[in-house]
């Protein structure tokens, strides 16, 4: 399990942090591990792990807004970890990439923020690499757009 | 604008504006930990163990495979067999033309043989039984958990959902798969079905599982099933006809078309069956068109299928 940890941590961070404040996601991401743990014996294919992992944090996300208090996710551009050594600009462009389609907003994580390339993501995702190329394409020129109308 | 290729592989010319976003986005990157997991993997990794331990050692007496009653002749191994014998793992069964056997499955359900049927005990993980079946007809009555039954044949692999079913293969290996309770999921080289009850699916030796459809579908819909089975792309017109000839029962077909026709008209095959049994709202074509078959869970207990069961993995997982 600490391989599959190291392999696809971030990849898990990327789903967390499409839905979720960043300052939830490291709880929710040690969450996805014990709960894919607990649950490996189910898996039938393991070259569907990656999709795999993608459902449980999807689920552990979704579980996330379902407890009293967790309702709301800050969209609106405000700060919500003022700890992080990120600037204003960023979480600006965060913020966008969240209200991105959520067919683009995972792809453009995992390759703005966790830094992975388009076949990287292919691969982690199990998406074909036309898939991808067509939701970092959109995302990209979406993004542009209304980060170009709040200038 | 930017080249291409470097917000693909970053082997291009560079962005600046790319290169800006990556640079503001570094902060929110997942930072690597170096010290050991939390005292809650070593928790965790105990209790599987443990239920581990405790499913094997209940069900290494749950999937032996007897025979509780025949009429007609019966051998296994060539030798001729009855009431109470062990079918041994590796072993042929079979059955003459006109005969019937009941083979029970340790406690995972039964099987009952129907005519002139050859078949083997595959090997299977701890707790589940696969049969290979060769040749002949096979109802199954299954009370288990998913995947714990699983019937090979050259068409398809059958995996059992907790269900009844019948599956019946020719000599040649192509045959055919009637569900009447629960469902179960076909698969044969990449391809998938799933299969709920009231509807049927053909098994191919060489196109593999096909898409399901019921006994009394139209004929036009059922047209189109048969050509996406059959690998071929229905021309528009045709789609379009047997859209508007489906009916709210015809859900299993339309999901399962949904998944295996070509881009454009597997949207119209989204619209048709939103237009019958409207998704939740986090279900949108978008979702299909990127491969994302965990829409399909979301969408499964609103298509007004009787049971709402675990999905395989590549559609929902936990």
């Amino acid at each position: 399990m600490e391989e599959i940890h190291r392999r696809y941590a971030s990849f898990v961070h990327a789903i967390l942090l499409a839905r979720l404040p960043h300052a939830e996601c490291e709880d929710c991401l040690q969450e996805v591990f014990v709960r894919a743990m607990q649950g490996f014996a189910t898996l039938q294919n393991s070259a569907k792990l990656p999709q795999w992992l993608a459902a449980i944090a999807r689920n552990v996300a979704a579980a996330h807004f379902r407890k009293p208090g967790n309702r709301t996710v800050p969209l609106d551009g405000l700060p919500e970890n003022a700890g992080l050594p990120a600037t204003r600009e960023g979480w600006k462009i965060l913020d966008e990439i969240r209200k991105l389609p959520e067919a683009y907003r995972e792809t453009m994580i995992l390759r703005f923020v966790e830094g992975l390339t388009g076949p990287e993501i292919a691969e982690r995702t199990g998406l074909t690499h036309g898939s991808v190329r067509v939701n970092l394409s959109r995302g990209i020129k979406i993004l542009r757009e209304r980060l170009e109308i709040q200038k | 604008m930017s080249d291409e290729s470097y917000w693909w592989d970053r082997t291009g010319r560079p962005d600046a504006e790319l290169q800006t976003w990556e640079r503001e986005l570094a902060p929110f990157r997942y930072a690597k930990r170096t010290s050991k997991p939390r005292w809650q993997y070593a928790v965790a990794a105990a209790a599987v163990l443990l239920m581990l331990a405790t499913v094997w050692m209940m069900r290494r007496t749950d999937t032996m495979v007897v025979v509780v009653r025949m009429e007609g002749d019966l051998t296994i191994a060539g030798r001729p067999g009855r009431a109470g014998t062990v079918v041994p793992q590796g072993q042929r069964l079979e059955t003459q033309a006109g005969g019937r056997a009941l083979l029970r499955l340790g406690t995972l359900g039964e099987v009952e043989l129907v005519d002139e049927v050859a078949l083997v005990v595959a090997p299977a993980k701890a707790g589940r039984i696969t049969l290979r079946l060769a040749k002949g007809e096979l109802r199954a009555r299954i009370a288990a958990d998913p995947y714990a039954f699983r019937v090979e044949t050259p068409g398809a692999v059958v995996d059992d959902m907790g269900c009844a079913y019948q599956v019946v293969t020719d000599p040649a290996g192509n045959g055919w798969l009637r569900v009447s309770e629960g469902w179960v999921r076909l698969q044969s080289n990449g391809i998938e079905s799933l299969v709920v009850e009231g509807t049927e699916a053909a098994l191919r030796t060489q196109t593999g599982p096909g898409v399901p459809y019921r006994k009394d579908i139209d004929p036009a819909l059922r047209r189109v099933a048969e050509a996406i089975t059959d690998g071929q792309t229905p021309d528009g017109l045709a789609l379009s006809e047997a859209l508007r000839q489906a009916q709210r029962a015809d859900a299993p077909t339309l999901l399962n078309l949904l998944w295996r026709a070509p881009e454009p008209h597997a949207e119209l095959i989204f619209k048709a069956l939103a237009a019958q049994h409207p998704p939740p709202s986090s279900v949108r074509w978008e979702r299909f068109q990127a491969g994302d078959l965990t829409a399909v869970a979301e969408w499964w207990p609103k298509l007004g299928f009787r049971k709402t069961v675990k999905l395989p993995p590549a559609f929902y997982a936990n």
